[in-house]
């Protein structure tokens, strides 16, 4: 299945990063699917691939909750001010 | 005239120096001979604008002044709406949308007095860069035109240090309000997260934008953020500008270090313009102690995921359809967002409660906090490299995480003749002790009287 043919082919100059197996590119071809980048994945392949990997570096320096069962970030309290003057 | 503040300006007016048609005409014969080099501007209204000045002059005849910003130009960043008028964001996706209605902020402008002299320039839907890709040319720093401006509220900070305007309106989402204060020598508030209403204001991330004023004096911040909040709030607020002239004898100041030291070691000129502010502060009556913000790294990661994350689900549908309308750098920027898990976003979110309360607690210790703004003076606008290794080397990101007022404000000048900046950071809703800090460096610094020789250029 090559629906990424473009990135398939296209040698790197930091090695062969885009050489994937037949399975690994169905892989991919499905997650573009899924998040409906196909068409902009054929037209801007290099785009695509930059995006991968500012994602891919900004998840590597983030580590999950300690507390996983911990409420996200709450509304914060508004109109509370005075004035010290 | 084009450097008066608006307060200066509303005191010229009482005092009949001048009207608000000869400032107006002054202004749009500034913009007429310089913006083609600066591209500040992406539409002049000059008919709207002069036409709002004469009628802002029969008002003050009849001794009517309808607000504190009475006369005022002001200038929008290209990502708020304006009733009648296209807002481009900078992008050729948005080039016919016309804006059905004003958004809060522009109705608050206008109920203030002020003249909305025009729509300024901006990096693509706020994220992008100086691209020059896009339909409309990037704006260049009025202080060295080879160099950046900062962003992505670039045109606002172009305008104000270029003498086109007294107060602009940006939109600060990872520091864009407070990166062209830096890269422009201006100053920059970014108040509390939820203070100033979005709406009418196309969005990047939701739960980290924020719109502010832009300016060439802790004053001018005040005297804007009064008519940017909203008046619909349930209880009258004091004036942002109470405070501004108590000094800061007797306040607690926590001297970041380590983000300009350790985490991202700025230049010799940022640091040394940031240790002599602090001494400043003792000066003045402050007491300054070195402190750390530990996680500062998680911090940008975590502001990173949460602006991408929602960003992509803003232009999710765009980017799979017309990614050929976006410039190379905001559909980069914006495609990243796509990279992540739902997971990744709710753990995000996690994490910023904890980040949250930890500044909290280094702010039941202190009153404000000092820190860097930009690592190093702005770049060549045209240095792609440097654009990209600069773009996060910043401390300003971390406190849209935490929704903390910030405000940027010039506190020296490079060798090379470009603006350094700093931060001061306060308590949520507690805008009046960063301003007040911010008036006492003003006054004994003198830093925000300096202006880029424009006319050398």
């Amino acid at each position: 299945m090559y629906l990424y043919p473009s990135v398939y082919k296209r040698p790197h100059p930091q090695g062969n990063l885009y050489m994937h197996t037949n399975e690994e590119l169905e892989k991919i071809a499905f997650e573009l699917e899924t998040i409906g980048l196909i068409q902009t994945a054929q037209q801007f392949p290099e785009d695509v691939i930059a995006a991968v990997r500012a994602a891919r570096n900004v998840r590597a320096t983030l580590k999950p909750p300690k507390d996983n069962t911990s409420e996200p970030w709450p509304a914060m309290r508004v109109r509370e001010t005075s004035c010290t003057g | 005239m084009h450097w008066l503040t608006a307060s200066q300006i509303g005191k010229g007016y009482r005092e009949g120096l001048f009207s608000p048609t000869e400032l107006v005409q002054h202004l749009l014969a500034r913009i007429d001979k310089l913006d083609d080099q600066y591209n500040a501007f992406i539409h002049v209204d000059r008919q709207g604008a002069i036409e709002a000045a004469q009628q802002a002059e029969k008002d003050l005849r009849a001794g009517k002044q309808r607000g504190p910003l009475h006369g005022v130009p002001v200038g929008i960043k290209d990502i708020i709406d304006v009733a009648g008028e296209v807002t481009t964001c900078h992008s050729a996706l948005m080039r016919d949308r016309v804006a059905q209605q004003d958004a809060d902020v522009i109705r608050n402008l206008r109920a203030a007095g002020a003249i909305i002299l025009g729509k300024l320039s901006l990096h693509e839907f706020a994220i992008g860069g100086p691209s020059f890709d896009l339909p409309f040319p990037p704006a260049r720093n009025p202080w060295n035109r080879a160099h950046h401006p900062g962003g992505s509220s670039s045109g606002s900070g172009t305008a104000i240090a270029a003498g086109f305007l007294p107060l602009a309106l940006g939109t600060d989402t990872g520091g864009s309000i407070r990166n062209p204060a830096a890269a422009c020598g201006i100053v920059g508030l970014k108040a509390t997260y939820d203070l100033v209403s979005r709406q009418g204001v196309f969005p990047l991330s939701f739960t980290l934008d924020h719109i502010g004023p832009m300016c060439r004096s802790v004053e001018d911040a005040a005297l804007l953020l009064d008519v940017l909040v909203s008046p619909s709030t349930s209880q009258p607020q004091p004036s942002f500008t109470c405070d501004l002239t108590r000094g800061v004898k007797g306040l607690r100041i926590g001297f970041i270090r380590n983000i300009h030291e350790r985490n991202m070691v700025a230049s010799s000129e940022v640091s040394a313009a940031l240790v002599e502010a602090a001494k400043t502060f003792r000066t003045l009556g402050a007491t300054v102690e070195d402190i750390e913000l530990p996680q500062f790294n998680e911090m940008s990661a975590i502001q990173k995921v949460i602006q991408m994350s929602e960003g992509w689900a803003v232009h999710a549908t765009w980017l799979s359809t017309h990614a050929a309308s976006y410039g190379q750098t905001s559909r980069r920027k914006l495609l990243a967002g796509a990279f992540f898990s739902a997971a990744d976003y709710v753990h995000a979110m996690q994490l910023r409660g904890q980040h949250i309360r930890a500044v909290n607690d280094l702010l039941l210790d202190y009153d404000i906090l000092l820190c860097a703004n930009a690592m190093e003076p702005a770049c060549l606008i045209d240095d792609e490299p440097e654009l990209v290794r600069t773009y996060s080397r910043q401390a300003r990101a971390a406190f849209n995480l935490t929704g903390h007022p910030a405000l940027a404000l010039m506190s020296g000048l490079s060798k090379s003749g470009l603006p350094l900046s700093m931060q001061l950071v306060g308590r949520h809703f507690d805008e009046r002790t960063v301003l007040r800090a911010g008036a006492a460096f003003e006054r004994a610094t003198n830093w925000h009287n300096k202006h880029p020789e424009l006319d050398a250029c």
